[in-house]
This record gives C-alpha cells, sequence and structure tokens, in this order.
C-alpha cells in the first residue's frame, strides 16, 4: 500500500511540475517573443522584429515541450532517434511541405523583400504581411488576402517595387508626324519641371525613340519618390493632355491611308445626294 | 497662396489655396465672405480665441541649385544667398500654443539628393545665388540664407547644388520684416573627405538687429552633423 501510495505521489508531483512548466513556461516564451518582436521592429525592423519573434516563440515551445517530455519519463535520446526515422518517411509524405520550409530559409536568409515591401510575382502584386514558415502572406492593392508558398516565390521571378526609395515611371509619348520633334521635347521638359511630383534630380529621360505607325514616338522616363506614383501619373497625364492642347500639338488616333497602285484603277468614289 | 480662418462657435475652419502662376508678393489679411468647400476642422474652446500665424522654414532639406554652376579658385571662400519660399504655420492658443496647420506659401518641386539607392528626399530652390546683399530681391514669403563655401583644395572647386538643412534653423526677422536664417558655412577637402558643414549658432552676422520669430524644427545634433557630412559628398556632381 506504501509502495503504491509512493508511486502515486511522484507521478502527482512529476504532473504538478509539468503543469507548472507548461503554465508558467508558455506564457513566459509568449511574453518574450513578443517583447523581442517590438524591440526588433522598432530598432531594426519589422521583417527582422517578426523574425525574431518568431524565431524565440518556436525555440522556446519546442523547448519547453522537450522539458516537460522528459520530466514525464520519456528519454529524448530515444526520442530523437525515432524522430530521424520517421523523418525519412514524413519526408517523402510531406515533400511539398519540406520544400516550402527550406525554401523559406533561403527567402529569410537572401532578404529579397521585407515586411511592408511591395511585391509582383507574375501578375500578383501586394504589400508584404508577413513572411512565414510556409507561405509569404500579401495584402493586394485591392485588399485581398494572398498566400504565395514560398518555393513559388524562389522558384520564380520576385519584383520589389519599394526596394530603392526612388523609381522612374516610364511613359511612350505619340504626337503626330507633323510636329517638330524638338518642340515636344522642350514642352516634355516643361511639363516635368513644373510638375511637383517628378524629381529634378535624376534628371528626367527623353528622347526620340521610334517611328510608329500612326504617330512618332517619344520616350518619356519621369523619376520620383516611391510613395508618389498614383499622384504624379495622374498629375503628369492630365498635364500632358492639357499641355498639348495649348500648344495644339496632336495626339494622333490610329489611321491607315488606302493608296491604290498605278495599274489598277482609282476607286470609284460617287457623292449621293442625301434624302 | 490665399489662407481661409474662420472661427466658429467652437471650431476653426482652416483653408488654403494655390493659385496657378500666381507669384505672391505681398502678406496682408482682410476680412471677406468666403465658402468653405474642404475645410480643416478644429476643436476649440467657445470663448474668444487668439490665432497666431508665424513663417517656418519647409518641412524637408533644400537642394539649392544655382542657374549657372560656380567655381571655386583653391584655398578661397565663396558668399553667396539662397532665398527659400517659407511655410505659414497657424497656432491657436497663447499658453500651449498648438499647431493647426503648416501651409507651404508655393508649392516647390521634390527632388533627390544622393544616388538612386540610398539618399534624401528634397526640396528644390532654384537660386541666382546672388553674391551681394544690396542684389537680393526683397520678398515677404522667402527667407534669406548666407552660404559660404570654403575650397580647401588645390583644384577648382565646382559648385553645381548645396543641401540646405532646413528643418534644423530658425527665422529671424529684420525691422523692415525681411526673414533670415542662420548662415552656413560648407567646407569642402577633396571627394575623398566629407564635406564639413558649420551652421552658425544664434542670430546671423550679417543684417544687424535681428529678432527670433520661430525656432528650428529639429535641433541640429551630433548625429545628423556626421549624417550630413556622409551625404554632402554628393554635393558638387550627380553621377
Amino acid at each position: 500500500m506504501n509502495f503504491l501510495d509512493t508511486i502515486e505521489n511522484e507521478q502527482l508531483s512529476q504532473l504538478i511540475r509539468v503543469v507548472i512548466l507548461l503554465s508558467v513556461g508558455i506564457p513566459l516564451v509568449w511574453m518574450l517573443s513578443s517583447y523581442v518582436g517590438r524591440v526588433g521592429r522598432k530598432r531594426v525592423s519589422d521583417h527582422y522584429g517578426q523574425l525574431f519573434k518568431k524565431l524565440i516563440l518556436y525555440s522556446g515551445i519546442v523547448l519547453i515541450a522537450a522539458t516537460a517530455m522528459s520530466e514525464l519519463g520519456f528519454k529524448i535520446g530515444a526520442m530523437l532517434s525515432a524522430a530521424g526515422i520517421a523523418g525519412i518517411a514524413i519526408g517523402f509524405a510531406a515533400q511539398t511541405s519540406l520544400s516550402n520550409i527550406i525554401s523559406g530559409i533561403f527567402l529569410l536568409a537572401e532578404t529579397p523583400f521585407s515586411t511592408g515591401d511591395l511585391i509582383r510575382v507574375g501578375d500578383k502584386t501586394g504589400v508584404v504581411m508577413s513572411i512565414d514558415l510556409l507561405s509569404v502572406k500579401l495584402r493586394t492593392l485591392d485588399n485581398l488576402f494572398l498566400r504565395i508558398p514560398n518555393e513559388t516565390l524562389v522558384k520564380n521571378e520576385v519584383t520589389n517595387v519599394t526596394r530603392f526609395p526612388i523609381r522612374r515611371m516610364d511613359l511612350v509619348i505619340e504626337v503626330a508626324y507633323k510636329e517638330d520633334p524638338d518642340h515636344v521635347i522642350r514642352v516634355l521638359k516643361e511639363i516635368a519641371n513644373d510638375n511637383v511630383y517628378s524629381l529634378d534630380e535624376p534628371e528626367p529621360m527623353l528622347f526620340f525613340s521610334d517611328f510608329g505607325e500612326s504617330a512618332i514616338q517619344f520616350k518619356f522616363g519621369v523619376w520620383f519618390e516611391k510613395s508618389n506614383f498614383l499622384n504624379l501619373r495622374g498629375s503628369l497625364m492630365k498635364e500632358i493632355k492639357n499641355r498639348f492642347d495649348r500648344e495644339g500639338i496632336e495626339i494622333p488616333f490610329p489611321h491607315r491611308t488606302l493608296y491604290m497602285g498605278e495599274a489598277s484603277k482609282p476607286f470609284d468614289v460617287r457623292v449621293v445626294k442625301g434624302e | 497662396m490665399v489662407c481661409h480662418v474662420q472661427k466658429k462657435e467652437d471650431e476653426w475652419l482652416i483653408e488654403s489655396e494655390h493659385r496657378e502662376g500666381e507669384e505672391d508678393e505681398s502678406f496682408f489679411c482682410r476680412e471677406e465672405p468666403y465658402e468653405f468647400t474642404k475645410p480643416v476642422r478644429w476643436n476649440c474652446s467657445a470663448k474668444p480665441q487668439w490665432i497666431q500665424a508665424l513663417p517656418a522654414l519647409p518641412t524637408r532639406p533644400i537642394l539649392a541649385r544655382p542657374q549657372h554652376a560656380i567655381q571655386i579658385a583653391p584655398h578661397t571662400d565663396l558668399r553667396f544667398f539662397v532665398s527659400i519660399p517659407i511655410n505659414l504655420q497657424l497656432y491657436q492658443g497663447q499658453e500651449k500654443p498648438q499647431l493647426l496647420a503648416d501651409i507651404p506659401i508655393k508649392p516647390l518641386s521634390d527632388t533627390w539628393f544622393g544616388d538612386p539607392f540610398n539618399g534624401e528626399l528634397c526640396y528644390l530652390v532654384r537660386t541666382r545665388a546672388v553674391r551681394h546683399l544690396e542684389e537680393v530681391a526683397k520678398e515677404l514669403y522667402r527667407t534669406l540664407t548666407e552660404v559660404t563655401v570654403r575650397n580647401e583644395t588645390e583644384e577648382p572647386f565646382l559648385l553645381q547644388r548645396i543641401h540646405v538643412p532646413a528643418a534644423h534653423l530658425s527665422i529671424y526677422a529684420t525691422e523692415a520684416s525681411q526673414l533670415w536664417t542662420e548662415s552656413l558655412r560648407y567646407v569642402y577637402h577633396g571627394d575623398d573627405h566629407p564635406l564639413q558643414i558649420s551652421p552658425s549658432h544664434g542670430i546671423p552676422s550679417t543684417p544687424k538687429g535681428l529678432k527670433l520669430l520661430n525656432g528650428a524644427r529639429e535641433k541640429l545634433d551630433k548625429n545628423l552633423i556626421h549624417r550630413t557630412f556622409g551625404t554632402l559628398k554628393m554635393f558638387s556632381s550627380w553621377n
């Protein structure tokens, strides 16, 4: 009877220790990870804040779980060996998930983008909300939640739109063949100079680029601070239209001239009196 | 720029507009009826209240670009004046003034100081870089900054642009209401050395009898001086 009591008391005290460990350890790890995440966000960046937070949270939970198991009498060494064998089996079963986890590690190491960056993947564009174990979460410009598996990001081309502080917006401006190219270049330069969002330095790029089907073409590249894209585009397009109208510069519609060769007769055109 | 201010029972209504092609050469207040369309509204007490208008420097650094680049001979100083359009600040209350509006008198164009990967967003001011005070156009809506650049190298130095840390400068006024900031002195030791900038503290030396109107937006601390040294390496050329 005494022997059984002793065993029961020991098990009870083990259980109590495990409950205390879990009930104190998990909130403690959670609080510590939140604190480090907050400090990291403030002192370094949002991206590293999230990274530190997850690192502390996951490793803390693994550590607490291992201690609790050990407390309950499980042998960690034997469990790890078993996990190795099980790992191979799981590896075959969860190839995609593992590939995403490894891709996630590459993404974190390479840092092609951070949280808060605007990125373009294929035809999708969005702001990075978080970089997680299996996927990257984006908020698209029309406020949709988009989850992209890490593997996709490693395999495909990713454009980080907001990596650099300034960007260039390239426009192709078409004017009628009758227009004087020097006059058009001068007017476009003035438009860029007068626009408050267009950066004076680096200078706008402007040149006569091509003879189009219905118009001569100019490449017009204007630099701007990355957050001013819509302001610049909206104001610049309006100013080009208004100023071209004032200067009498024609923006032509596509048109086609039909020409009959010498061997054939001209079109038979007759003017018919209306009713 | 026209700024409309109205006190209704317990709120201020503020609205400003920039009229295209308009150059403001005067500053005056007058009472006239106005239909507010998109006012900024501020709550206040129903009692009669003071509103104070003060000039302030723009919120970003200024990149002053001389109309024609200037060559500075070795071991010489070049002194010139840069005029910067001001912002109009409106405050309510006398004991603890509260900022209600900070409106640029003239919208300034954006420009970039640095390379495309790393730099600073500034406002562009095209300057005649006038050498003599008597040639400076006296305009009520602009402050004047006396800038001295010293070339300490053996080669001539081509001055194409100058970075003015506007947020760290205060505004002073003469009796004739001409606005001034502290003077700035830059020393160029060559491309491999950081450029030294030393804004003089207190009242600028050139005009006499100046009165402080509005303090700097930010204090000029040691870190900022070091940062400015770094960015000012871009001061003479754009690559």
